[in-house]
């Protein structure tokens, strides 16, 4: 098979991740972060939300905790009811964990877009069966023993007395049991689930009734679901969330897991919901380490960054490949955790240094000790000087382990992450498209060839929005390294032809000017276009309130907030806090 | 495992049936080794609806239609809708200890037997005339394959109509209603199912590995009539706490619409709970934890991951525990592992391309072939006393993702084995491809997807009244002329099937449903 042939096909793909692998064109869709008006130049970018206090915008109905908060909350409320025989329980359990679903990146209405794992609220058999399973066996696990159920229920679980079990499981549910559901137990939910208890329903044997109180306990609606109440409006004061709603509703926010004891007391004591005491909240848990995988997949999500990086050794096996790497360096298996762990620590650095979004934007520093990924870039901790433009040239975006580059999908992953933009499915057929011919052609002129021929129904989306975009970061070839040549090579890995790189392109970023060089040029349109902030507001949005999509005019107070403050310079600290301590997340308000 | 009479004493009555494993040559041998007896939960529906669905569905396979039928002169033709069909009985040539019906159904000749080939049929010329795409569209669904959602075509997938019917399962007691299996990665889903009144993909529940199908489905299952599952109070318990959630003021609509989805996975937990304590089936040796075959391993190893299910599928089937199992295989199942992009360097080319589409015949050979046809061995292998075999009572289905043409939805064929307890005839090549016609791509347009689903759907014992559609009687919405492929300009040429085709979509398919 000619592997320029294979080569054209390859190039067809916009997101061959995904279910669909045909070019992204334009649609009747326009979308509401269309790019806007043709290029021009001049005058700042104008801001793309704007805020109508009379909209009220609506929470989601009855949240589930994510996978990740519910094995948090396992593990809290495992190691808080038995500290040292906790973890062999959890260990028990595991298998039966296993079972349980996934949860999936749920992607907003874009074609080829992805989005957050949070948003991924599906209900499902498999969930109810796993969460059923690992309640009874870490249930029997931690009530196994006597002194296991000594230590947790008292000397009354462990007396051979079934006569008090059902008082005993009470008792002991009067003093944990709001802490481990998240919320004040009345007594009818601490008689329902002690009645597990009773020794009618099993055989009297200690350790299974026990063991029920625990599982039943598990399987409550408070301990796998936010039970938060809800108003009609804004001003519908019972909209407002109490302190408990609002310490959980925070801690999974900003930590994946139930209140610590420091958030717990702010609720008790009802502090909580002060203005104040809220905010000293907020920073702390800002500051807590638990946080910094929340802020992780933030960013890896949001910039496709575990999804983009690829093993760079996994096609070794393919000549043209094996030849283009061939003069090294050489990456191993580990050079993919070391390209997202550089990816990350920029994310991490603005995040720590008070930096915003324009600065995670431009920054070239590479944040990993990796030997290969330092050698790909040139030079660390800064690469050679005029190569790197910043985020956008990072190996995370350039890299992709293949035997030549792919500009529809580097351009569509930049229109959509970096810009949310909204792009529709392609026509019919679309992924048929093939160029004839055995012409030795640059990766470039291969994608030019087959979406930018007049009269097709590609060129629309590809000429003006797609295409250009991946031209522009034409300078680092399939492994992220600078260059300014191409080299083509056939199936048998031989040189075929090398071309000069061309990088001009046309971004198509509304108010910068309309030509751009390279891929400094497209950092420095981006940054003047404001889209990038805008950008940033959605996604922050959409993370927060784990909704797939933003509804620009129902939310647009907290979009547009969040949107201003980005494009006044303020840092991802100052934007992940206005994202909490807005009224709208204080408050749970749904339609009847 | 105890033994056959101890476990046939427990049980008694008319409707018991006792399960041997049968010789590949299909006579009874003394000894069953498999788990062999058949649950009293299963007996009981026996009499109502037995019928087992597997479908394998996999991606790609961009393959001849001749590749999988032989070709030859038809045994039978008739005119129905309009144009000539034909059946061409299946006969393989063994050579070499291989034995051969077509490039695709091809295999060691002490699987792929006459006994086995006549339980066996290929399904030509049912075609989707909608928008051409990737999709996840191998079981219904026509909502899924347009890129974005299409909530006008969407639909239950035909393996969820099933699971969700109480024609097929008069009772859910003692049942899994479906199982989802595979080898990933993957993304995206071939199932299905309708969640408050919305269609929604049931990927999520896909296990990856047999001992997560094992503990699935055996998981809660103890055999002998033994108190099965002493935590029933555990599921009424948080049924009521949830039900006094339920009534809460402090609720809107929307939340009371999840917790009564939750609710009801909740009860069916719980109806599992109160039938397994008469199960009395056998429960077999868990499964080694074996890790999914990586995209790189190559095919041979993604096979092994696909056969490792056969064991705990028997078993669970033998027992009764669920009667539908959907098969996902991952993307790269059948890269050879020097081929960098199977999708783009092989399959965008296998229709013009010989080398490729040599590859892409080979490739799918090795689902049909070296997957397909061993559990279809295994299944046949164990009979009941009336000498009816798990296969008999079972539709084992494939369907590509993709047809002859690149990225179509036409010109694929499918394979099946069983007869649905007697709902399908067997032994056939089935070519319902309308030969006269223009065609498409170099496919020539026959009957509609709608029917062949319709088909199977009837053949299950699904009736049309929980599936049918007011456009054309058969499963799944006809398109409308602006999302025919290639759009409405081509509507009564080529790009869309004739008035008289669409007439007969709610019919039974001939030659092939009973």
């Amino acid at each position: 098979m000619p592997i320029s042939r294979a080569v054209l096909a390859t190039l067809v793909l916009t997101a061959c991740e995904g279910s669909i692998s045909a070019p992204v064109v334009e649609t009747a869709m326009p979308g509401p972060t269309d790019p806007g008006p043709g290029p021009g130049a001049g005058g700042p970018a104008p801001l793309r939300y704007s805020c109508d206090p009379a909209q009220v915008p609506l929470d989601l109905p009855l949240r589930r905790l994510s996978k990740l908060q519910y094995v948090n909350t396992l593990q809290a409320a495992a190691l808080r009811l038995a500290p040292a025989a906790g973890a062999a329980a959890l260990a028990a359990a595991a298998p039966k964990l296993a079972l349980y679903p996934d949860d999936e990146e749920v992607a907003p209405n874009s074609f080829g877009a992805h989005g957050f794992t949070r948003a991924d609220q599906r209900l499902s058999q498999q969930q109810a069966d796993a969460a059923y399973a690992v309640a009874t066996t870490l249930a029997d696990a931690l009530a196994a023993t006597a002194e296991a159920r000594r230590a947790i229920f008292g000397a009354c679980a462990a007396d051979a007395t079934p006569a008090n079990d059902v008082a005993c499981a009470k008792a002991w549910l009067t003093r944990e049991g709001s802490r481990l559901l998240r919320a004040p137990l009345d007594d009818a939910q601490a008689s329902l689930i002690s009645s597990a208890a009773d020794a009618a329903r099993g055989d009297g044997d200690e350790r299974v009734v026990f063991g029920d109180v625990l599982a039943t306990l598990f399987l409550q609606p408070a301990f796998g679901f936010a039970l938060e109440r809800r108003g009609d409006g804004p001003s519908d004061p019972a909209a407002q969330l109490d302190a408990y709603a609002l310490a959980s509703r925070l801690a999974y926010h900003l930590t994946d897991a139930p209140p610590d004891d420091t958030l717990w007391a702010a609720a008790s004591s009802g502090t909580l919901t002060t203005d104040v005491e809220y905010r000293r909240q907020v920073a702390r848990l800002l500051d807590d380490p638990r946080s910094l995988p929340v802020r992780d997949a933030f960013f890896d999500q949001w910039l496709w960054l575990s999804r983009g990086a690829v093993d760079l050794t996994q096609q070794l096996g393919v000549p043209a490949y094996r030849a283009l790497s061939a003069e090294g360096p050489h990456p191993t298996h580990d050079t993919r955790a070391a390209i997202l762990e550089d990816a990350l620590g920029a994310a991490r650095r603005a995040f720590d240094t008070g930096a915003g979004p324009e600065a995670l934007l431009r920054d070239t520093t590479v944040y990993t000790s990796d030997p290969e990924v330092q050698a790909l870039y040139g030079s660390a901790p800064l690469p050679p000087p005029g190569q790197r433009a910043g985020l956008l040239t990072r190996l995370a975006f350039t890299a992709n382990g293949r035997f030549e580059t792919n500009p529809i999908i580097k351009g569509v992953r930049v229109r959509s992450a970096v810009l949310c933009d909204v792009m529709g499915a392609p026509p019919p057929g679309a992924a048929n498209a093939m160029v004839s011919g055995d012409a030795v052609l640059s990766s470039r002129e291969k994608t030019e060839a087959l979406t930018e021929v007049a009269g097709t129904p590609c060129v629309a989306c590809h000429q003006a929005l797609i295409n250009p975009l991946g031209f522009l970061t034409e300078g680092f070839d399939p492994l992220g390294r600078w260059r300014t040549v191409e080299t083509v090579y056939d199936a048998q890995g031989n040189a075929l032809k090398q071309f000069p790189v061309r990088t001009a392109a046309a971004p198509r970023l509304p108010h910068t000017p309309p030509q751009a060089a390279d891929a400094h040029e497209l950092t420095d349109r981006i940054a003047a276009s404001g889209k990038f902030e805008a950008c940033v507001a959605a996604q922050l949005f959409r993370f927060t309130a784990q909704k797939p999509q933003e509804e620009p005019t129902v939310d647009g107070c907290r979009l547009s907030e969040l949107e201003r403050l980005a494009r006044s310079g303020a840092s991802f600290r100052d934007l992940f806090q206005a994202s909490v301590t807005s009224a709208a997340f204080r408050r749970r308000v749904t339609a009847p | 495992m105890r033994d056959l009479d101890s476990c046939i004493a427990t049980r008694g009555g008319p409707q018991s049936r006792r399960w041997f494993l049968k010789g590949l040559s299909g006579a009874l041998l003394a000894i069953p080794v498999l788990p062999s007896l058949i649950s009293e939960a299963a007996a009981q529906t026996a009499a109502a609806n037995r019928k087992i669905f597997l479908a394998y569905c996999f991606p790609n396979s961009t393959v001849k239609g001749d590749a999988y039928c032989p070709g030859g002169n038809p045994t039978e033709q008739q005119t129905y809708a309009g144009f000539t069909i034909r059946r061409t009985a299946l006969a393989g040539t063994t050579a070499n200890g291989v034995t051969r019906v077509s490039d695709v159904l091809k295999t060691s000749s002490g699987l792929l037997t006459d006994r086995l080939i006549s339980k066996t049929n290929l399904i030509r010329g049912c075609d989707y005339s909608g928008n051409w795409t990737h999709n996840s569209m191998h079981l219904g669904n026509f909502g899924a394959g347009f890129g974005l959602p299409r909530p006008e075509y969407a639909r239950r997938t035909i393996d969820q109509v099933m699971a969700d019917s109480a024609s097929f399962y008069p009772s859910f007691s003692g049942t899994r209603r479906s199982v989802l299996y595979g080898s990933g990665p993957y993304e995206g889903t071939p199932s299905f199912r309708l969640v408050n009144g919305a269609v929604v993909g049931v990927g999520s529940e896909q296990v990856k590995t047999a001992s997560q199908l094992y503990a699935q489905l055996f998981g809660s299952f103890t055999p002998g009539g033994a108190t099965a599952h002493p935590r029933k109070s555990v599921v009424d318990l948080a049924l009521q706490s949830y039900r006094t959630v339920r009534a809460s003021p402090q609720l809107s609509s929307a939340d009371r619409l999840r917790l009564d989805q939750h609710l009801d996975h909740l009860a069916e937990i719980e109806r599992r709970t109160q039938a397994s304590q008469a199960l009395t089936c056998s429960k077999p040796a868990a499964p080694a934890e074996v890790q999914p075959a990586g995209e790189a391993a190559g095919s041979a190893s993604h096979v092994a991951t696909l056969r490792s299910y056969e064991d705990v599928l028997v078993a669970a089937l033998a027992c009764g525990l669920t009667r539908v199992g959907v098969c996902y295989s991952n993307y790269n199942l059948f890269s050879f592992g020097d081929t960098a992009d199977w999708h783009h360097q092989v399959e965008h080319f296998a229709a013009g391309d010989l080398a490729a589409q040599t590859r892409a015949v080979e490739a799918t050979r090795k689902l049909i072939s070296e997957v397909m046809v061993p559990l279809a061995a295994k299944l046949d292998a164990v009979a009941d006393t009336e000498g009816k075999t798990l296969l008999d009572r079972s539709l084992l289905f494939s369907v590509s993702e993709m047809g002859e043409p690149d990225h179509s939805l036409a010109g694929r064929v499918h394979v099946t084995f069983g007869g649905a307890d007697g709902a399908v005839r067997t032994g056939n090549c089935l070519d319902y491809r309308n030969l006269a016609a223009p065609g498409r791509d170099g496919v020539k347009f026959g009957l509609t997807l709608q029917q062949l689903y319709g088909s199977l759907l009837t053949a299950m014992g699904v009736p049309s009244s929980e599936w049918g559609e007011t456009t054309n009687r058969g499963y799944g919405a006809r398109p409308a002329d602006s999302d025919v492929y290639g759009g409405a300009a081509t509507v009564g040429d080529v790009g869309a099937h004739p008035a008289a085709v669409w007439s007969v979509a709610g019919e039974k398919l001939p030659w092939f449903a009973v």
